[in-house]
Order: structure tokens, then C-alpha cells, then sequence
């Protein structure tokens, strides 16, 4: 894609979400002119930024929001709630077509539409028309086709046509005359010093180039010496004949207009003979015969008298040249007498007339040829007229020096193009005589004198010219009155600008001041997020790398026997390892983003749900700045959507029902992270009305979750569990807000995969709250490494609570269930080798290892054989036929080789 | 190699402007207001400075009238880039100090013709 496209798309999905961010605050703070100029900014930043693209309907829609916001700020229209909500929408639309953007590089079909239909809702607000917008989305198109701006009749010839060879010239007007969509162009082009660098052949522009027939190369400057000349550079300029349909020419040249010129010509003006001139008898002869024919309307006799004369003449000779083209325009269909005329008038004379020009004095030809070279003072002059109107505004003396030396400079500049150095001493004394007086005026004056000498010397521009600077002289004079006002009411900004303490610049010391006091903002590098991922890759090879040390100092010291190797491979361990633990926290700071990333769509969404529900919610956000790795912040936004439309859906209560249960009519909804060790902990807590265990109960009895058994023994909280069972969904006909068929147990899953947890609790009446403990960073995990039956298991740390050493003594029997007392909680047992489903039977120990898991909020006691060390892994998913046990999470590579399976508690326990 | 400032908060517009200054062979640097306009202005000695209008912390207006104090920065030439095509707004960058005005986006040849005049290039 474009850079620039992809630029312009990242930055507007940037200033889309700061724009919903304001209008959201807004509605709060309907009056925050700080609020509305950082509003204002980004939609004009992307409207600025819209128009380099071919995306009118884009642009249309944000310029109409851009006016809107216009009057707004200036206190004309205050908007209400329902304009937010038309704002918000417009913004989700932008929204849609940059993603459009993305995945296509256009805007949909139905974009030109939809696009009118809402920037005429958008300035309905404010009664104004669309009339102008339209015009500027017309203009910005243009840019893009930026079609060479030529009128459409043909241009004056340029000199160097003479040297383009006459046979060459003969054919072209041949063609041109007898088609009718063909046309005379001649092309100058200039190719770009650097243009091999673009990729750019200009040879093999020039030879591909669309009817194509003759053309020539020259030096762009002197080359010099051949040890200093520069292979990469392109030295040297094309000038092109071609005939063909100036459409198609234009196209051809499209990607590098910039770098030619193109004059349409008309046939006629191909005619240029040039040549030595013969003072031959024979030619003088021809010229009365041929005159005699002409006069007859003969032209067969003409050609007749003109063939051989041509075919045996020196092709260098003048008269030959004219030869040539009587006997060109003797064979096209067309026959103009008074072109045939000048020609054999020109065999006589030695020199070509063409008929139009006859009649002026024959030295002025020359002198209409015009260069191209003259479009450029056309800018120069407007430069410098502009210059002269700066002069004639009213300056206050501090910006008097700034302005007579930044006016000097670009007359000194354009001075030098126009006539070299002549001008440039004057210049110079004027301007210090200004600085010297503290005026203009002396500037003024001088570049008005050069000016009108400068358009008096410029043959292509009319005599009218003289008038028009008058006239801009006197409306200059107007507007310098009018900007007086202006100034003052400046001025006094300024002043104000001061007394509050806003002041930056007036010399160097202060800046650096200022400039310091911006300094400690975060400057901040986009980087593309795959090669941050591949960054986290490699660190966490290394770390799985640096595991293999240890072993390679056990093998050292008991194989080999070098204790003393040992020793320093293990210091060296200790190194690497502090080390790559620091490389691995810094690589994960990279990739930290504050929840408010995810939060911050939520005041959106929960304002457009309660209206939608008619509930009277707010939105509390805290610990908003709380980091997680952007996997699993990303991984977060979803279960987190579902648990807020659950919330409100199900859980808030209208205002009527919070008034009838003696509660503030306004329901107040809580997301809330608070970082803690390595995991971050989301709660979403509401004040609504809580979760029935009782319907609960019911329900997953009906559905046959639960048995009769389970019906009467499960406690309320255990009950309240159950909303994370799947298929189960308590509310009796399921809204379109939290979706039909999925519901806890998704959310539940996600936060899983995500290597989380969720719990809930509840109080009937008083609310709900689910919490959602994520780990920091999905990348690296910890694991524990525990035995059962001579073989080692990972098992992730974030799941075991504690683990404990007890006698078998101490294992208490309830039914079949074995069940320990820790701490005077009963916890129930498993055996890992039963879940696992090993046929053998361990030894008997007189001391058990147990890990203490909690499952579903619960916790449960896992009897192993033994417990290992804890290690670092990056966990590497299974695949294939191993893939399909959901028991196991994945399995990584250990120091010494070895794989290492991890299992997934809470599957294993699941399908106990 | 004459060297360019170009000032604008929008990174497109940025890299649209660099482009074609890099096309036409000038060194540019880049800033997204006018404080760090300033800063960088006087770290470097440039020949042009392309200004936006609408920027946060220092507007383009604010930011000329700044520089056309400051001795070191105060010859420098500038042009005013802006989507405001009102005459009113014009005469506002003029009169706070900028040399010339083009209303944004402006066309590629006459963004390029007008910069080779005002920055002095000699192949124009």
C-alpha cells in the first residue's frame, strides 16, 4: 500500500477515536472550549489530511462536521444530546470506510451517498447548505488527476523545433492532418537528477513512448571531466516528436508530469524549413512556374514540377526543405493555397513566412516563441506582488526587522534567477536604509519599481497587466486599513497571551526555556507490532536457551568431574540469567498498553445501551493506567463487552425498579483493574440486582446441568457458579443486547485461553460482581515441574494456590472422597495418576505432596509424587493428533533437551 | 543541499510535503507545531519554512510572529499552508509574517514551482 495511505489511515483511526473521546466528555461538559478545540483539531486535521486522496466522501463528511464545530465553538449552537449521538454516527462511518480503506484501498460503492446523505444531516444542524463543500471535494480531486493544466487549443512552438529532422516533421503533419484524433505533441522532458533511484528509465520512457517519432538527448549541464562525472545521476534531457491523441500522450506521461512539458501544435506550425540557402537558377525558375500552377488551382502540375527538384536536391539545402513540404502538403488531402504560397515564396527569398505572420514585421517572429521557461516568472511575479502587499500592511515595530529581511531574501533570490546579481547591491542598501528608519516604505517602493520593469520586459504578458496592479495596489491600500483593526485586537491577544504567563520565543535563552518545559512528554515511536512479536520470540528462546546452563554445570561437575568448570558455568548462569530477566521485563514493557485502551469504548457503549434500555446508567472507570501485555489486553476487549451488556442488560434495573427496591434511581456500573504481581485483576462490578442461586438452581436443572441430587446439596455460591456452565441463560427470552445461546461460559473460556480465571460473586438485591484475573504476559509462563509415575508434568503456577507437605496419617475419608483439613478448611483430594488416567499404583509414602488448585472458586487438593523446580517456558501449543486432548495446555523444551508436557488443571478437573 | 522545515501536526501532510521536497532535491526536516518548530529552527540553519496553520500548543500564526523576533530565524522565509482559501485568512498569516500562502493540499506543480522561487533554487 501507499505509505501515505497507510500513514493517513493510522492517523485517522487516531483523531477518530480522540474526536469520540471529546464528544463523549463533552456531553458532560457542554462548555469546555478546550474540549471543543482538541475536537476541532482532529477533524481538521483529518479533513486537511483527506484531501491528498481520492476519498471526497470522506472529506465531505468531516468538512461538514469540521463547519459544524466551527460555529459551535464560537458559542453560535450548542450541541445536544441527540446532535452527539448524529456526531458519533458520522464518526462510526469514517470509522467503517478507513477499514475500508485498509482492505481495499477505496471507499464502498455506496460511499458518494451514504456520504451526502449525512454531511446534510450534519450541517442541517447549523442550517447551512452543501453547495461549498462540494465545490472543495470537486478541487481536491483535481489535485489528484493533476492533469497537465493547459487550455485546450494549441500552444505556441518552441524554437528548438528546427532541429527536428524535416522528413520526421513532413510525416508528422501528414498524419496529424489526415486523422482526426491525432495531434502534433512535442515534448520536453526533463527526467529527475535522482529519477534512477525511482525506479525510472528515461530512455526507455522516451523510446516506448506513444507514436513516437523522432527525438533527441542533450546534456541537462555540462558534464566536465569525466573522473568527476556521476553514473547515477541523470545528466542529460529528452525532447520528443509524437503523434498521437493528447489523452492518450498525457497518460503515458502521467507519473512523471512534473518532469516534462507538453505543447499540443498544430500542423501548420510544423512547417519550419530550415537549411543552407542556393542562389541555384534552377529554383528561381521553379518558384515563377510554380506560382503560375498554384494560381490555377494545378497541383498536379505543381507536384509534377516539385519531384524532381526534390529528389535530386542536397538535403541540407533550404530549398530542398521547402520542396519537401509543398511536396508534403501536395500529397495530404487537404490543400491550403496560401501555406503552398509562402513555401514557394520562401524558395525564393531564403526564408519561410508563414502566412499568418506575413503580415507583421518578419524580425517579431522570433520574438513570439515563448519558452516555457515564462509559466515560471508568471509564479515569480505573484511572489512578489505578494511580497509588495506584505509591505504595504501595517507592521508593528517587532516585527518590523523580521519582515523587511524575510522579504529582502526572497527578492534576492528571485532577483538572481531573473537577471543574476544586477539588482541585488541596491537591494541590499534599501533595505538597510528600512532597518535604519524603521519603514518599508523605501522596500516598497523599490520592489514596485522592479516589478512594473520586470512585467514591461515580459512579452507575454499584455499591456492590460499595467491596470490590474493598480487596482491590487488600491485594494491592498482597503485591506491594509481593515487589517489595522485587526492588528490591534492582535496585538492585544497578545498582551493577554502574556499576562497569563503563555510566552514563548523572543530570543534564544527563553525558547530553550519553553522548550524544556515540553521535554518530559513522552515521545513515543510507532513500531510495527510484528517485529515487537518477533522480538518477544527470541527473547523467549533465550530464556528457554539459558535454561540449558544449569544442566550443562551438573554434567560438567558429575560427568566430567571439572567441579571447578562447574562452578563458573554456574556463575556465569547467573549472569546471562539476570540479564535476560532484565532484556525480558524491558521487551514486555514494550509491549505493555494501559487497560484504558479497552475501557475506553465502553462510555460509548454504555451510553448508547442505556438509552437503547431506557436505564439511567454511569459508567465508573478506575485504574484505568493498570499495563497488561497487548495480547492479552486485546484478548481481554471481548469477554469484557459481553460482561457489560450482561451487566446492564440483566443486571441494572430501571430507574422505577431501583426507586420501588429503595435505591439511587441511577445504576452505577464499576470497571476497575488493579495491577498485583504479575497479573492484573479486572473486576465489572454493578449495584443492580444481583443473581438469584434460587433461578439459577432451577434452570440448570431443567436444562440438565445439574442432578436432583445437586439440586438440594448446592450452596447458593456454587450455584451462582453455574452461570458459567454452557447453555445455560437466565433470562427467559434472551435480548438482542447480550445475544442469544452464548453467554458465561464463552466469557469464561476466553479469559481461559488467555491463560486467566473469572469468579463471580453475587448478592441477591445488591449486585454482582465478576472478577477476571489475567496474567501480565501470555508470552513467557511460569510453570511448575511436578512427577507423577517417573514422569515429569508442567503445570502452570497460576493456577496452584499453594503446595503443602502432609503424613498419609492426616488424609481423612469421607465415603469413596479422600479429603485433608488445612487449616481447618476441608479441602477435597484427587489423585493426579487417577485423572490422568495411569493404571499404576504409587508406593506407598508416608508423606504426600499436594498441590492446592482452585477450581470454580473452590479449592481442591492434587496428590503427586513429587514436586520440581519452577522454570520459565514460552509454551508452544500442540499439534496434530496430541492437539485434540484439551488436557493438555502445550508443551515446551527444557534446558537438557527433554520435552515437557504442561497440563491444564482446570480441563483435568473438569473431566473428573 | 538547501534545507526545509516543514511544520504540520498531520503526519500525512507531512510525508506528502516531504515527498515532493525530497523530489526536488532539498534536505527536510520535520516538526508538529510550532514549539518544536522553534526548537528545531534553531538547531539547524534552514532556507524555507512550509507552516500549517491549525496545530496544538503553537498555532502557525503565533509560531511566525514568534520567529520574525528571533534574530537567528527572523530572515527565514515562510509559507503558510492551510485548508482556509478565505482572503481573510490570508491577510492574517501576512500580517502575523509569512512571505507567501497556498491553500492545502495544494497541487504538486504549484507547490513545487512556488518553493524553488522562494527557496532560491537555481535549476527553476
Amino acid at each position: 500500500m501507499d505509505p501515505m495511505l497507510e500513514s493517513f489511515i493510522q492517523e485517522s483511526r487516531d483523531n477518530l477515536e480522540a474526536a469520540a473521546k471529546c464528544f463523549l466528555d463533552l456531553e458532560n461538559k457542554p462548555d469546555d472550549q478546550e474540549l471543543l478545540n482538541d475536537l476541532f483539531r482532529s477533524i481538521h486535521t483529518m479533513k486537511g489530511s483527506s484531501g491528498l486522496f481520492d476519498i471526497g466522501a470522506f472529506t465531505r463528511v468531516v468538512h461538514a462536521a469540521e463547519d459544524v464545530l466551527d460555529i459551535v465553538r464560537e458559542g453560535k449552537y450548542s450541541l445536544t444530546s441527540d446532535d452527539i449521538d448524529l456526531f458519533l454516527d458520522s464518526l462510526d462511518l469514517a470509522g467503517a470506510w478507513i477499514d475500508q480503506l485498509e482492505s481495499s484501498e477505496q471507499l464502498p460503492d455506496d460511499a458518494d451517498s451514504v456520504g451526502h446523505e449525512i454531511a446534510e444531516k450534519l450541517r442541517g444542524l447549523i442550517g447551512q447548505e452543501i453547495k461549498k463543500s462540494v465545490v472543495k471535494v470537486e478541487d481536491s480531486k483535481q489535485i489528484n488527476s493533476h492533469a497537465v493544466t493547459k487550455k485546450d487549443d494549441f500552444d505556441d512552438t518552441p524554437d528548438w523545433i528546427t532541429n527536428i529532422d524535416q522528413s520526421q516533421l513532413q510525416k508528422v503533419y501528414k498524419l496529424c492532418v489526415q486523422s482526426d484524433n491525432k495531434i502534433a505533441v512535442i515534448v520536453n522532458y526533463r527526467p529527475d537528477k535522482q529519477c534512477f533511484f525511482n525506479g525510472d528509465d528515461p530512455l526507455l520512457t522516451v523510446l516506448n513512448a506513444v507514436g513516437l517519432h523522432w527525438f533527441s538527448v542533450e546534456k541537462k549541464e555540462d558534464w566536465g571531466e569525466l573522473e568527476s562525472l556521476d553514473p547515477f545521476q541523470c545528466n542529460i534531457n529528452f525532447k520528443l516528436l509524437i503523434a498521437a491523441d493528447i489523452t492518450e500522450v498525457k497518460q503515458y506521461f502521467r507519473y512523471i508530469i512534473e518532469q516534462v512539458d507538453i505543447f499540443r501544435i498544430e500542423p501548420k506550425q510544423l512547417i519550419r524549413p530550415v537549411g543552407e540557402h542556393s542562389t541555384n537558377d534552377t529554383y528561381q525558375l521553379f518558384v515563377s512556374e510554380g506560382l503560375a500552377a498554384l494560381e490555377n488551382n494545378d497541383y498536379e502540375s505543381l507536384k509534377r514540377l516539385v519531384m524532381p527538384l526534390h529528389e535530386i536536391g542536397n538535403a541540407t539545402l533550404f530549398q530542398t526543405a521547402c520542396l519537401g513540404w509543398i511536396r508534403t502538403l501536395l500529397e495530404s488531402d487537404v490543400q491550403d493555397d496560401s501555406l503552398l504560397k509562402s513555401l514557394i515564396d520562401a524558395v525564393r527569398q531564403g526564408e519561410y513566412l508563414s502566412p499568418s505572420l506575413t503580415l507583421d514585421k518578419p524580425s517579431e517572429q522570433s520574438k513570439t516563441m515563448i519558452e516555457p521557461s515564462n509559466k515560471l516568472s508568471a509564479s515569480s511575479i505573484n511572489i512578489l506582488k505578494t511580497q509588495l502587499k506584505i509591505l504595504e500592511m501595517p507592521c508593528p515595530s517587532s516585527l518590523l526587522v523580521g519582515r523587511v529581511l524575510s522579504t529582502q531574501k526572497i527578492m534576492q533570490r528571485l532577483f538572481k534567477t531573473i537577471d543574476g546579481d544586477k539588482k541585488l547591491a541596491d537591494l541590499d542598501s534599501v533595505s538597510k536604509q528600512c532597518l535604519a528608519t524603521s519603514k518599508c516604505d523605501k522596500l516598497h517602493d523599490f520592489l514596485a519599481e522592479c516589478l512594473e520593469q520586470y512585467e514591461n520586459n515580459n512579452p507575454s504578458e499584455p499591456s492590460q497587466k499595467q491596470n490590474d496592479i493598480s487596482i491590487s495596489k488600491d485594494q491592498a491600500k482597503v485591506t491594509a486599513v481593515k487589517a489595522e483593526g485587526k492588528l490591534i485586537e492582535r496585538t492585544q491577544d497578545l498582551k493577554s497571551g502574556e499576562r497569563s504567563g503563555i510566552k514563548y520565543g523572543r530570543r534564544a535563552g527563553d525558547i530553550v526555556d519553553e522548550v524544556d518545559n515540553t521535554k518530559h512528554q513522552i515521545k513515543t515511536l510507532r513500531v510495527d507490532q510484528e517485529r515487537i512479536d518477533s522480538l518477544m520470540d527470541l527473547m523467549g528462546e533465550l530464556v528457554v536457551a539459558k535454561n540449558a546452563m544449569p544442566y550443562l554445570a551438573k554434567r560438567a561437575q558429575e560427568e566430567f568431574g571439572v567441579r571447578e568448570l562447574a562452578k563458573e558455568i554456574q556463575s556465569q548462569y547467573a549472569v546471562i540469567n539476570r540479564l535476560s530477566e532484565e532484556l525480558q521485563s524491558t521487551v514486555m514493557g514494550i509491549r505493555m498498553v494501559p487497560v484504558s485502551s479497552v475501557f475506553q469504548r465502553f462510555p460509548r457503549l454504555v451510553r448508547d445501551l442505556s438509552k437503547r434500555l431506557e436505564k439511567n446508567i454511569q459508567l465508573v472507570l478506575e485504574g484505568e493506567e493498570t499495563e497488561a501485555d497487548k495480547n492479552v489486553i486485546e484478548s481481554l476487549a471481548d469477554p469484557l463487552i459481553h460482561m457489560v451488556r450482561n451487566s446492564l442488560d440483566h443486571g441494572l434495573e430501571t430507574p422505577q425498579e431501583r426507586i420501588a427496591a429503595g435505591k439511587n434511581e441511577q445504576g452505577r456500573l464499576t470497571l476497575k483493574a488493579t495491577p498485583m504481581d504479575d497479573q492484573v485483576l479486572i473486576e465489572i462490578i454493578d449495584d443492580g440486582k444481583g443473581i438469584d442461586p434460587n433461578i439459577i438452581k432451577q434452570k440448570a436443572y431443567e436444562k440438565g446441568i445439574i442432578s436432583e441430587i445437586q439440586l438440594d446439596e448446592i450452596s447458593d455460591q456454587a450455584a451462582v457458579n453455574l452461570i458459567f456452565a454452557a447453555g445455560l441463560s437466565s433470562k427467559e427470552s434472551a435480548s438482542d443486547l447480550s445475544g442469544r445461546g452464548v453467554g458465561m461460559d464463552v466469557v469464561r473460556s476466553a479469559v481461559e485461553d488467555a491463560g486467566g480465571q473469572v469468579s463471580v460473586t453475587s448478592v441477591l438485591g445488591k449486585g454482582t460482581r465478576v472478577g477476571l484475573t489475567l496474567p501480565l504476559t501470555m508470552a513467557v509462563a511460569r510453570v511448575m515441574m511436578i512427577d507423577v509415575d517417573q514422569q515429569t508434568y508442567g503445570i502452570s503456577m497460576e493456577n496452584i494456590r499453594e503446595t503443602v507437605r502432609v503424613s498419609a496419617d492426616n488424609i481423612t475419608r469421607i465415603k469413596h472422597n479422600e479429603a485433608i483439613v488445612l487449616r481447618d478448611k476441608l479441602i477435597p483430594l484427587l489423585r493426579m495418576r487417577d485423572l490422568l488416567g495411569l493404571q499404576t499404583r504409587a508406593k506407598q509414602q508416608t508423606e504426600l505432596s499436594i498441590l492446592i488448585v482452585e477450581y470454580n472458586g473452590a479449592e481442591i487438593g492434587l496428590i503427586i509424587d513429587n514436586f520440581l523446580e519452577g522454570i520459565d517456558i514460552i509454551q508452544k501449543p500442540l499439534d496434530g493428533v496430541m492437539g485434540a486432548f484439551p488436557i493438555y495446555a502445550g508443551a515446551t523444551l527444557l534446558g537438557d533437551g527433554r520435552v515437557l508436557l504442561i497440563l491444564n488443571v482446570l480441563e483435568l478437573l473438569k473431566c473428573r | 543541499m538547501k534545507k526545509i522545515l516543514i511544520v504540520d501536526d498531520a503526519m500525512t501532510v507531512r510525508m506528502y510535503h516531504r515527498q515532493l521536497m525530497e523530489s526536488m532535491g532539498f534536505e527536510v526536516t520535520e516538526a508538529e507545531n510550532g514549539i518544536e518548530a522553534l526548537e528545531k529552527g534553531m538547531s539547524d540553519t534552514f532556507d524555507l519554512f512550509l507552516v500549517d496553520v491549525n496545530m496544538p500548543k503553537m498555532d502557525g500564526y503565533r509560531f511566525v510572529e514568534e520567529m520574525r523576533q528571533i534574530p537567528e530565524l527572523q530572515s527565514i522565509p515562510v509559507v503558510m499552508v492551510s485548508t482556509e482559501e478565505e482572503e481573510s485568512d490570508k491577510e492574517k498569516a501576512y500580517l502575523a509574517g509569512a512571505n507567501f500562502y497556498l491553500v492545502k493540499p495544494a497541487k504538486p506543480d504549484e507547490l513545487k514551482d512556488y518553493v524553488a522561487l522562494l527557496i532560491g533554487d537555481e535549476v527553476a
